[in-house]
Parts: C-alpha cells; sequence; structure tokens
C-alpha cells in the first residue's frame, strides 16, 4: 500500500532568543492513503508542529518529509503554496473563515488559484454546500453562523478543491458536544466515502474514536497508542 | 478578474474608514485638479502671447502720452503701432464686471487681425460711431445684451468730466477671439477718442501702445531702441515682447507654480502618511486572515499583490472621484471669476498625471504593509490568536 505521508529521522528545532527547544527528534512515520489517523499528546508535546510539517506550513530542521509523493521539505516557499494548494485541505480550531466573504464566497478561496471558470467554481461551490449542509446558508457571513455552521464550511473550504489530504487541528476543540459529533461523523464520512487520508490532532479521546488510528505524540516521537482495540471494543 | 470581489471584499472591510480615506484622498486630488486648472488657464494666456508683437508700457504701469505714438512708428523694423486703454466697470451690479478697452479705432483691430474675429459692417458700424461698443460674445450672453441697446457701464476707476462714472455705449456688434481663451471674458471695445475727450484725468494719454515688427528675432534691438528714445523723458518706457509682458503680469499674482506646488505638495505629504499608516493598520489586522490565505495556497507575491491592489483601487478611484469633481468645479471657479481667468479647463494632461498620482500614492503608502504581507509566516501567523 502506498504512502500519503511519510517522514524520516525528522528533527524539528525552534530557537527563540538564546534558547533552542528540539520538539521532534528523529521522528518517523508512515500513513497509508486512505488513513484517517489521530494525533494525541499532551499540551506543548509538538502535535500541531507535526502537523504543520506535513501540511507543507513549516520545515524540519532535518530528515525527509514525503507527502503525496513529494518531498516538501525541500521545495522552496511559492512551489509549497502551490503544492498546498493542490493537496492539502486545512481544518483549524477557530474556522479561520474570512469575515467580509459569505459561506460560499469562503469556499470558493481555492478555487480562485485553479484555472476553472466562474460556473464551474459555482457549481462545485454548490455541491461542496450540499455535502456539508449548508445549500440554506450560502449567503451568510461567517458572523452569522454558529460554530459548528462555521466549522462545516472550513470543511467545505478544505475539500473544494479536492485535496490528496484533510488536515485537521483540534476541529472540535471549540465546539459542543453536539457540534463536535456532527463535525467528526462528516469528516469520517469523508474518509470513507471519498477515501480521503485524514490526520487529525485532538485532546479528546472520543474524537480520537473515529479515526482508524491513534497515535501519541510523546518526547518527540510517536508512540502507537497501546490498546486501540481494546478502546473500540469498550 | 476573479480575484477583484476579494479586493473589493477585502477595501470595505471597515467601511467608515475606508470612506475617511477615500475622502481625504478625494479632496487631495479635487484641490490638485482645480489648482492645475487655474494655473494651466494663466499659462495658456501667456503661451497666447506673441513674439512678434511689442507691448510699450511704463514700468510702473502709468499712462503714457499720446505724443509717443509718432517717435515709435518711426523705429526701424517697426510695422505697425496701435494704442489702447483699459478700465473696469460694473453694469448695474458688481456681480456684472465688464472690462472696457478703448481702443484706436483706425488701428487697433487692423493689426490684431489674426486675433479678432468681427464682421466688416459691424466693425464699420463701430468705427462711425463715436459711442459704439463692440462686445464679446460670452458678454453679450452674459448681460443678454444685444445690437441697438443702449447701456450704461459704472466706471470703477475712470471719472468723467461731468464728475459722473457712468459711461453710455450703443452696442453695434460682437466679436470673438476664435482659440484664444480670453474669448470668454466680458470685454467691451470703445472708441478711444470718446473715452478720452470725456474723461476727467489723464487726457491725451494711453495705458499701452502695441508696436508690432517685422522680424520676430529684432524683438530685443526694438525694444532696446524704443525705450532709449525716453530713457531721460519724465514717462519711461518698458518694451517687451506680448509674451514678456503677459508673464509679467501673471508674476504680479505671486509665483503661481511654486504657490500650487506648495499646498498640493503639503496636501500630498500629509495623505502619504495618513494612508501609509490607515493601510498598515488595516494590513496588522489581517495578519490572521493572510496567514489563512497562504495556507489556501496564496503565495507570498500573491498576498502582497492583493494588498497593493487594494490600494491602487481606493487610491486610484478616489483620484478619478476628486479630479472628475475639480472638472466640474472648475467651471464654477470661471464664473465666480466672471471670465476673469478665461479658459478654465481640467486638460487631460492634468488628469492623467493625477491617476498616475494616484498610483504612486497607493504604491508609497503601501510599500511597508505589502513588504510584511510578503514576508508573513503562516506558523507565526497563526500561533496568535
Ligand atoms: N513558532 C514557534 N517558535 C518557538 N517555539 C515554538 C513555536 N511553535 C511551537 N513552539 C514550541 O514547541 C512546542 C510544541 O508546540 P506545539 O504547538 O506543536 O504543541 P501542541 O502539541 O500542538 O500543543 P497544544 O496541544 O497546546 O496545541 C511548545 O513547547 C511550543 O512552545
Ligand atoms: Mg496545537
Amino acid at each position: 500500500m502506498s504512502s500519503v505521508a511519510s517522514l524520516h529521522n525528522v528533527i524539528k528545532r525552534y530557537v527563540r532568543g538564546k534558547q533552542t527547544i528540539e520538539v521532534l527528534h528523529q521522528l518517523d512515520l508512515e500513513v497509508p492513503s486512505g488513513q484517517f489517523l489521530a494525533l494525541m499528546g499532551p499540551s506543548g508535546s509538538g502535535k500541531t508542529t507535526l502537523l504543520n510539517l506535513i501540511g507543507g506550513l513549516d520545515r524540519p530542521t532535518a530528515g525527509e518529509v514525503i507527502v503525496a509523493g513529494e518531498r516538501i521539505d525541500q521545495l522552496s516557499s511559492g512551489q509549497l503554496a502551490k503544492w498546498r494548494a493542490r493537496h492539502v485541505g486545512f481544518v483549524f480550531q477557530f474556522y479561520n473563515l474570512m469575515p467580509m466573504l459569505s459561506a460560499e464566497r469562503n469556499i470558493e478561496l481555492p478555487l480562485l488559484l485553479t484555472s476553472l471558470s466562474s460556473a464551474q467554481r459555482k457549481r462545485n461551490v454548490a455541491a461542496a454546500l450540499e455535502l456539508v449542509g449548508l445549500t440554506t446558508h450560502a449567503k451568510h457571513k461567517p458572523s452569522e453562523l454558529s460554530g459548528g455552521q462555521q466549522q462545516r464550511v472550513a470543511i467545505a473550504r478544505a475539500l473544494i478543491a479536492d485535496p490528496t489530504l484533510l488536515v485537521c487541528d483540534e476541529p472540535t476543540g471549540d465546539l459542543d458536544r453536539a457540534s463536535a459529533s456532527d463535525i467528526l461523523g462528516l469528516i469520517q464520512t469523508l474518509n470513507r466515502q471519498q477515501g480521503k487520508a485524514v490526520i487529525m490532532v485532538t485532546h479528546d479521546q472520543k474524537a480520537a474514536d473515529y479515526a482508524s488510528r491513534i497515535l501519541h505524540v510523546d518526547k518527540g516521537q510517536l508512540v502507537e497508542a497501546a490498546d486501540r482495540s481494546a478502546a473500540t471494543a469498550a | 478578474m476573479k480575484f477583484f470581489r476579494l479586493v473589493w471584499a477585502g477595501l470595505w472591510r471597515k467601511k467608515v474608514r475606508t470612506i475617511f480615506t477615500l475622502l481625504s484622498i478625494v479632496i487631495a486630488f479635487v484641490l490638485f485638479g482645480t489648482l492645475q486648472g487655474i494655473d494651466t488657464a494663466f499659462k495658456q494666456l501667456v503661451d497666447q502671447g506673441r513674439l512678434n508683437v511689442l507691448v510699450t508700457q511704463n514700468p510702473a504701469g502709468l499712462p503714457l502720452p499720446l505724443a509717443d505714438l509718432s517717435q515709435i512708428e518711426a523705429v526701424h523694423g517697426v510695422t505697425g503701432v496701435t494704442y489702447r486703454s483699459l478700465f473696469i466697470g460694473d453694469y448695474q451690479s458688481l456681480r456684472n464686471i465688464v472690462i472696457v478697452l478703448p481702443i484706436d479705432t483706425a488701428h487697433y483691430i487692423a493689426l490684431n487681425r489674426n486675433i479678432f474675429s468681427v464682421s466688416p459692417t459691424q466693425l464699420a458700424a463701430f468705427q462711425h460711431d463715436r459711442t459704439g461698443a463692440l462686445i464679446t460674445e460670452s458678454l453679450a450672453q452674459r448681460l443678454h445684451w444685444k445690437v441697438g441697446d443702449h447701456v450704461p457701464v459704472h466706471a470703477l476707476n475712470a471719472q468723467k468730466k461731468d464728475g459722473g462714472s457712468d459711461w453710455t455705449f450703443d452696442i453695434v456688434g460682437t466679436f470673438d477671439l476664435p482659440n484664444n481663451p480670453s474669448r470668454e471674458q466680458s470685454l467691451l471695445l470703445m472708441n478711444y477718442d470718446y473715452f478720452d475727450t470725456a474723461r476727467a484725468a489723464d487726457t491725451g494719454t494711453v495705458l499701452s501702445y502695441q508696436v508690432n515688427i517685422a522680424d520676430a528675432s529684432q524683438a530685443a534691438a526694438i525694444s532696446n531702441t524704443i525705450d532709449n528714445l525716453f530713457a531721460n523723458s519724465a514717462h519711461r518706457t518698458l518694451t517687451q515682447t506680448e509674451k514678456a509682458s503677459a508673464q509679467g503680469q501673471l508674476a504680479q499674482i505671486g509665483d503661481l507654480d511654486f504657490f500650487v506646488e506648495a499646498i498640493v505638495g503639503a496636501a500630498f505629504a500629509t495623505l502619504l502618511l495618513l494612508t501609509g499608516s490607515t493601510l498598515m493598520q488595516a494590513f496588522r489586522e489581517r495578519i490572521h486572515e493572510f496567514a489563512v490565505m497562504k495556507t489556501l495556497g496564496f503565495t507570498d507575491g500573491g498576498i502582497a499583490t492583493l494588498v497593493v491592489s487594494e490600494a491602487i483601487l481606493l487610491s486610484v478611484g478616489a483620484a478619478v472621484i476628486g479630479l472628475l469633481l475639480a472638472h466640474a468645479l472648475l467651471p464654477a471657479v470661471g464664473a465666480l471669476a466672471q471670465g476673469q481667468i478665461p479658459g478654465l479647463h481640467l486638460p487631460w494632461i492634468v488628469f492623467g498625471a493625477g491617476i498616475a498620482g494616484g498610483v504612486l500614492l497607493a504604491l508609497a503608502s503601501v510599500l511597508p504593509a505589502a513588504w510584511r504581507a510578503r514576508r508573513l509566516s503562516i506558523i507565526d501567523a497563526l500561533a496568535v490568536h
């Protein structure tokens, strides 16, 4: 089975003034295509750091990062931007929608970077709105939507350009239980029905349970969840 | 084009702020357009000045004896001499200013054949009627005067022997000054003889001589010869080309170029600081949004281009509005000045320069924000909430 992401000997250090902190120590990771992977771990353990490396938002200090078949640690910032547009959809904890754009304009944003015609963009946006169940809210501004609805818009925006991989950083961290399970169900459906690989950071065991695999970030390395089958059986 | 909506939405993110910024730029461009329009009108007047026509005046603007005429006519290289006086009057109220030019009916029109357009019959009527007057078509329109009207003009600076200041005229015709901005002025040509015999003071004097010469390259030499004739008289003269004379008159108002440049310069320097800090403020508020757009695949250059486009749209949009307002305002300025500043309009070159100025203003003020938008690190920007 081919990998959607493989990381080898990845080191990530942050330099802050005179202090250097090494967040990831020679980390290795293989994510098979179509997998729904949950990353867990204590605050400050490096989950977001790892996710940013996989999503091509940041580069490692050392090591190899191959995602969607590309050595992205070697791409220039311009190449990386184009690569992200093509391969990755991001979903953040705080939705990160453009406040002055309506839901449909937010969802359309990534398509502006493609060569699709305005009519094609319109069609795709309508389909994405339908998929996340917000057809009736197309013209609403983010401020006129609930948290859960905003996150659906964010998911539609992440999906619209048909990425290889969905990268979600605590997508339900700001939502109540009901909205959270809604969103997680949606992500799971996307993973199962459209075969999108998903890498999701979460603090919440219940959220992680939607994934097909759980890894813990611990002391800069990854540890397979000890008793995955037991957790699901329970 | 598909990015236009994005630029537009970004521009109106804070409506009140955008409107205030827009207004301040609009005002600066109204100022720029209006002042440049006035400046251009004056320059055109100077440009109309001929180089083969000399004007002889007293250096202090005092009257010159009419007796000088034959001496000037005798100067070698002179092909014709004529003369005129001048007074300012009003018709019924000061709102209706009339510029009265007592002229040498025998030669004045003939020596300015290329400038005046008047029908031969009306000219003949003028020459044969002591109280006859020719008026510009714009004056005829302004005061609804027509041929056959008997009109009084109250002089502001020409008293009559009888103690009054009301000069009466019989309108015998109209004239035009094609392609000359002065056609918009309220000019009235009267008989010098009528003026000179009726006026209370300065009898036998003129305000200026017009000296036509055969060879423009001799202008300086002939001017010297004329001025030397009267160097030791009580009425010294200053002879210059018509163009230099017009320039000299303009200089009396003050250094208009400097005035315009100083005002416009100060306005734009202030504007640069104002828009610069506003755009920077707007950028800071949107750091997070720009970072998100970068995650979606917008490149560093793409984001910087969006920021620059917004500034250009704002600034050039405001420049166009301001220049159009100036264009609409200039005729009103002309009306206020009752045609005294003829040829008031916004030239295309000023319009073009204004648009270019709008682009420059945008680029100069947005540069710091665009630079930071380009350099913006996704990781750092997203980390802050
Ligand atoms: N840009 C940065 N510069 C310096 N240090 C950083 C930077 N980003 C993260 N760090 C540090 O790296 C470590 C890991 O941060 P990271 O955000 O990856 O943790 P996390 O596991 O996502 O935590 P949380 O669960 O709180 O989101 C932390 O100690 C953090 O302070
Ligand atoms: Mg995190």
